[in-house]
């Protein structure tokens, strides 16, 4: 199973603390583990440490897994709140 | 000797990063931290532009920029310090920072120095913020040592997070 997404951020200052607490608590909503697989390292989506500790910059692609009973929904809702949040 | 371990597995001392004035983070002039989307925690006005480890731990995030820094404490418990408010846009001028990911830290080890009067003037706050993420203590309960209006060291208690 699993759903992904692969996007391109394109925030000038990248995944940085403001959006990415926003995803990060939208995805802390899902019961699926939700990943996020950048530059080849990867961090757990709903721990903001984890997401900053990847330091993703503008213009890097990202993909994010999630693997779950609501794996569906969880994708769809995080790009909704990615684009929100003018990361993608 | 088995009471000593035991605290301090269930008890964390947060302690200021940076010498100044206690505020509370709902009069920070950021939703981010106001609204403790991160999780709970305080703010410090600065009256200088040095920051130090809070306590005994080891750097997991070091923003490029230096105006931010996630420490770990060996219970796993995480304290981001954010240095001012829309900081990031700043890009870096005015931050020299001092540490990286994986280096050891403590309340004598500078994580950066930053030029106050700058980040004052350019960014729309200098307020450093310190806040223990969510995710991080869900077992833990946040008891605050320090308050607003108090007047802090670097060094000195801010907060604790005590096991439920």
């Amino acid at each position: 199973m699993a759903t992904s997404l692969k996007v391109k951020i394109i925030d000038p200052v990248g995944l940085h603390a403001r959006p990415a607490s926003v995803v990060v608590q939208k995805a802390s909503k899902f019961k699926s583990d939700i990943e996020i697989h950048a530059s080849g390292k990867k961090g757990n989506l709903k721990s903001i440490m984890g997401v900053l500790s990847l330091a993703v910059k503008k213009g890097a692609e990202v993909e994010i897994i999630a693997k779950g009973p609501d794996e569906k929904e969880a994708i769809e809702e995080i790009k909704k709140t990615m684009k929100e949040n003018k990361l993608i | 000797m088995f009471g000593i371990f035991k605290k301090s597995t269930n008890e964390l001392i947060v302690n200021a990063p940076v010498s100044g004035t206690v505020k509370s983070l709902k009069k920070v002039n950021d939703q981010v931290f106001s609204e403790e989307m991160i999780g709970p925690g305080l703010a410090i006005i600065p009256e200088e532009g040095k920051v130090y480890g809070p306590f005994d731990g080891k750097v997991k995030v070091s923003f490029p920029t230096g105006h931010a820094f996630g420490i770990e404490a060996k219970n796993k418990v995480e304290i981001l310090i954010h240095i001012g408010v829309d900081t990031v846009e700043l890009n870096g001028k005015g931050f020299n920072k001092k540490v990286e990911s994986g280096h050891k830290v403590d309340t004598s080890k500078e994580l950066c120095d930053f030029d106050l009067s700058f980040v004052k003037h350019k960014a729309k706050a200098s307020d450093v913020i310190v806040v223990a993420t969510n995710e991080s203590i869900k077992d833990y309960k946040l008891e605050k040592i320090a308050h607003e209006g108090n007047k802090i060291k670097h060094g000195q208690p801010l907060f604790k997070l005590v096991k439920k």
